[in-house]
């Protein structure tokens, strides 16, 4: 481990945040159990054309609905084709999603919710009530609409999605800084003469930021399934494409005839929110000096 | 002597509003209400008065955190209301605050070399080594260890996180030193600690305080002037023996007869003179002398003319219209107040 610990001090220095954060979570097994699935859920969708058996979209209708066998561990679809591949493949569109719609939603989440919370009046009621706006459609509803409105393609799901998801960020991160921003160590820094920039990127964001860890690793799952609802009626990604979400919903006619067809899915996607929410937890605690031991 | 805080004539009122788009105001918090006084350099001001009586507003007006409704604050010969941002900067450096709970006064995320070595930040563009430098100085000078630096808020008990308040507070060697009940939240064998560490740096740096407080023992103890308010009006300044041994007004007397005594008997012996009812509301304050409806004293006099801060001889100012009367009527038992540390 000798090189890899100078390499760190070359980066970061001896106790800079970052590698008391790594060393933190060295010793958290389940948030090092969530990181390993997730690297492994990242190789396998980077490396999905060498790692997949078979052709994900090669039919046999002949052998529709084949439970799996030695041959095909997770079986076949109701077009006969490879369920294994078929994930392996679909990892690709879901993990994006999922990733993607999270970021989009934090970064546009955070910056009104800072905003409003912050500055207050005037602008916290304009974001507050278009905030409000958004949430009081149902959420899949809207992403619908957004969808058909922007157009079919995988990249307007994303936006549709970000765009029914970073309320519930904003709202959260607001809350946070209204109760943050009343704390003395804000007035102190305030006292001291720094300057609004620097109190919220310094004090008072690191200090709200808990809940929204959390909130992100919650909203990844969701993502995924969201994608595969609006796949699901067409307005996502196209057939044959895989992804998560798709592969279980159209499993779903076939439940009881073939249930290995929405199951294992489920359970690789279940598997991986479980992966995103230990590691969030993990970087959570990590990043809270009062939990540290 | 030179004065290094002067205040003259402060006001805050906050208003009362409703609604949001459509500000409305419905009446104002008198918070302050033409309060003066002056500073000394070298002294310590210890600043009484129940809660709502605007002590911890007057603190806040004083490092910018809240603008003044009128008045001056003079900072050495410097209007504060007056100047501009850039001004107010310069001036910021030369003071600093501690507050009374340590444990929401420390950011939970930044360790103590980051949390001292914060206004350095601001202020200066020291290089990191000089920095720590400074930062190990501060924390022997307030009784904690070097290795101390690098560990989190959490690690540390309240007295020791108010030390560490203290020396954030020292670290751009300021003139004045505000003191918002610093040490109101922690335990009396704590508190005299703290106090003492307070008034050693005061004798080795020359620092000015203004030390606001409700608990009278610890203000005697650290005060060189006291000045007692009431609903957002100085009643009573004067020098800590003049206040402690002479009281003029009703109120800073029932004060100090709030003071708990180790022996019962005495309290009896002295006829106590206990406060009747709560203090009214900032927002209607009483007519005339705002302490009449809770004074033994009060005559029709008082409901309608307000007195004024008059000098009683030593700068023993108090702001009653029967001074004399009570001075002559009431025998206080002198007894000086132990020092609590």
């Amino acid at each position: 481990m000798r090189p890899l610990k100078d390499l760190k001090k070359l980066l970061f220095g001896e106790s800079s945040e970052l590698s008391i954060i790594i060393e933190h979570l060295k010793s958290d097994k389940p948030a090092l159990f969530g990181l390993a699935v997730i690297i492994l859920l990242v190789l396998m969708a980077v490396f999905a054309d060498f790692i997949s058996p078979y052709d994900p979209n090669l039919q046999d209708l002949s052998r529709r609905l084949e439970p799996p066998s030695w041959e095909h561990p997770f079986g076949r679809d109701e077009f006969g084709r490879d369920i294994l591949s078929r994930i392996i493949y679909g990892s690709r569109i879901s993990l994006t999603v999922g990733v993607v719609v999270i970021t989009i939603s934090l970064l546009i989440g955070t910056a009104l919710g800072a905003l409003s919370g912050y500055i207050g009046g005037w602008i916290d009621l304009v974001i507050m009530r278009v905030a409000d706006i958004f949430l009081a459609f149902p959420g899949l509803l809207l992403a619908i609409g957004l969808t058909a409105v922007l157009g079919q393609s995988i990249f307007n799901v994303m936006a549709a999605l970000a765009i029914v998801n970073w309320p519930g960020y904003a709202r959260v991160i607001r809350s946070q800084i209204l109760y943050i921003k009343g704390l003395d160590y804000v007035e102190a820094a305030r006292i001291m003469g720094a300057s609004n920039a620097r109190i919220l990127a310094s004090h008072v964001l690191p200090n709200s930021f808990a809940p929204i860890i959390v909130l992100a690793t919650i909203g990844m799952g969701w993502a995924i399934l969201a994608e595969a609802g609006l796949s699901f009626l067409g307005l996502g990604v196209q057939p044959p494409t895989p992804s998560w979400g798709s592969i279980i919903a159209t499993g779903r006619d076939f439940i009881f005839r073939a249930p290995h067809i929405t199951t294992i899915p489920g359970i690789v996607l279940a598997l991986s929110i479980l992966a995103f929410n230990l590691f969030g937890d993990g970087l959570r605690d990590a990043l809270d000096p009062r939990l540290r031991i | 002597m030179s004065i290094i805080l002067q205040i003259k004539d402060l006001k805050k009122y906050f208003p009362i509003t409703k609604g949001v788009i459509l500000k409305k105001t419905l009446g104002y918090v008198k918070a302050v209400d033409g309060v003066s006084f002056s500073i000394e350099r070298g002294e310590t001001f210890g600043l009484v008065g129940e809660s709502g009586s605007g002590k911890s507003t007057i603190g806040r007006l004083i490092v910018g955190l809240l603008q003044p409704t009128s008045g001056s604050i003079f900072f050495d010969k410097v209007d504060l209301t007056k100047i501009n941002k850039k001004e107010f900067q310069n001036i910021r450096r030369r003071m600093s605050m501690i507050f009374q709970d340590p444990f929401t006064s420390l950011d939970p995320r930044k360790n103590v070399m980051q949390i001292i070595a914060e206004p350095l930040i601001i202020h200066t563009d020291m290089e990191r080594k000089k920095r720590e430098e400074i930062v190990y100085q501060l924390l022997e000078r307030v009784g904690l260890r070097q290795e101390d630096a690098f560990k989190y808020p959490h690690q540390f008990s309240g007295g020791q996180r108010q030390r560490i308040a203290i020396a954030r507070a020292l670290t751009l060697s300021p003139d004045l030193i505000i003191a918002d009940e610093a040490v109101s939240a922690l335990d009396v064998s704590v508190q005299a600690k703290i106090i003492n560490i307070l008034m050693s740096l005061q004798k080795d740096l020359n620092l000015t305080y203004l030390f606001i407080a409700h608990d009278l023992s610890v203000v005697c103890h650290i005060s060189h002037k006291v000045g007692v308010m009431y609903l957002g009006k100085l009643v009573e300044v004067g020098s800590k023996s003049a206040i402690f041994q002479d009281p003029l007004h009703p109120y800073t007397q029932a004060l100090l007869e709030a003071v708990p005594v180790p022996d019962p008997n005495i309290m009896v012996a002295k006829g106590l003179m206990v406060l009747k009812g709560e203090i009214p509301s900032p927002i209607n304050p009483p007519s005339g002398c705002r302490f009449h409806p809770r004074c033994p004293y009060a005559t029709k006099r008082c409901t309608e003319e307000e007195p004024t801060l008059i000098d009683n001889g030593e700068n023993h100012l108090a702001a009653c219209h029967y001074t004399d009367e009570i001075k002559s009527k009431r025998k206080i038992i002198k007894q000086p107040l132990k020092d609590s540390a």
